[in-house]
């Protein structure tokens, strides 16, 4: 005699449906969360980066991924007194490569320069303020830039400034007017405000330290 | 005869619903650390480059302080015309010049009521050639200059320049002509 074979549709189970679900959903999270959390202090900065001394230099690029040039102007404290730093940083990004977000901060640590305004910038005349090393930086970084960008084909360039909320206009000036010098290669800057900072708050020099 | 009470039933702890509850609470606690990280409280403006050409501009903005500006455009003829010559107005020497800057004195509301009143009539009448200069003096917080920045590049088919410079610089100014709707300003 042949048994009738039961046939009943499986159920799925919701529970554990839920669950593993939810297993996946932490997992892709956390996964985001490390790829987000990009600390420069955890990666390995090259040994031979002379970076000054700052008490309350703020996250020089945080967890940002660098997409363009960045112009960074700071508050630092050099040899007991504040002056204002500028930072040039380089994206490490290619526009074929990719690249992990370690290795971008290690690049743009490397070839990321600076250099200080002197104490009485704000009292230069216009020429005499354009010669200072910060300008000078900043001026042949744009150009440096813009040449390496031509140079993979790219036509168009955006230039990012960050700086402290307070920081006095003439600087901000002077690296628009550079900007509008390019302008066709330049139509668009981001402005980047950090709002004023708190106490013990310490960058990338204490890090790299 | 007395009844012997029931002891109660030891309630067990469902354990798949609360591996559920304890993941649920792991995924909030995750999202909320990740926002809170990425809410830096870095504001980011992105602005067409502006021009830096001090010369000539259909209007003028000169940020004084926080909330004092100076808005200079064709209307300054009517506002001091008896200085006028035939739609043409030059302000030569320091004391009218003067005169029409503090004449032309607004705070920022009034200055965000003509940015609405100007945004509407770009859009009702488009204009191609119409140029706004602000500047603002150099030893200021460069958010001073940004603020009107924003406002200015939020206008319809504007073209706008930023450069430095101090209600004295423009005081002391060589020369300011306010011909037909453009203001040309010579410096010393």
């Amino acid at each position: 005699m042949a048994f009738k074979r039961q046939n009943s549709p499986r159920e799925l189970e919701l529970t554990s449906l839920i669950d593993i679900v939810f297993l996946l959903l932490i997992f892709f999270l956390v996964a985001f969360a490390f790829s987000l959390g990009g600390d420069i202090s955890q990666s390995a900065a090259s040994p031979d980066i002379n970076l000054p001394e700052a008490a309350s230099q703020s996250p020089l690029i945080g967890k940002d991924y660098l997409d363009h040039l960045m112009i960074e102007v700071m508050t630092d404290t050099a040899d007991g007194s504040t002056v204002r730093t500028v930072y040039v940083l380089w994206p490490a990004a290619s526009d074929t490569l990719p690249i992990s977000r370690p290795r971008a901060f290690e690049i743009t640590l490397r070839d990321s320069t600076f250099a200080h305004f002197p104490a009485n910038f704000m009292n230069l005349n216009r020429a005499e303020f354009a010669e200072t090393q910060p300008c000078a930086l900043i001026t042949a970084a744009i150009a440096r830039y813009l040449a390496a960008r031509k140079s993979r084909g790219v036509r168009t360039t955006t230039i990012e400034v960050r700086a402290d909320q307070n920081m006095e206009f003439r600087i901000l000036n002077f690296i628009m007017a550079q900007c509008s010098r390019y302008d066709e290669d330049i139509p668009q800057i981001i402005i980047r405000t950090r709002p004023p900072r708190t106490e013990g708050e310490h960058g990338i020099q204490k890090a790299a330290a | 005869m007395a009844f012997r009470k029931p002891l109660p039933d030891r309630k067990k702890l469902t354990m798949v619903s609360l591996i559920d509850l304890i993941f649920i609470l792991l995924i909030f606690f995750i999202i909320t650390s990740i926002l809170v990280r990425m809410s830096d409280g870095e504001a980011r403006l992105y602005l067409p480059t502006p021009k830096n050409e001090p010369g000539e501009a259909q209007i003028l903005i000169q940020i004084v302080d926080n909330d004092e500006y100076v808005w200079l455009d064709h209307t300054a003829i009517d506002t001091l015309y008896h200085y006028m010559d035939e739609g043409s107005v030059r302000f030569g020497t320091a004391g009218k010049l003067s005169l029409l800057l503090d004449k032309m004195r607004v705070n920022a509301a009034e200055l965000n009521r003509r940015f609405e009143l100007l945004k509407k009539a770009s859009l009702a009448k488009p204009v191609n050639d119409y140029f706004v200069l602000v500047r603002c003096p150099e030893d200021k917080p460069y958010t001073y200059a940004t603020d009107i920045i924003e406002k200015v590049a939020d206008l319809p088919n504007f073209e706008y320049g930023c450069v430095g410079g101090s209600l004295t610089e423009l005081q002391n100014s060589r020369d300011v002509h306010i011909e037909g709707n453009v203001i040309e300003i010579a410096f010393k």
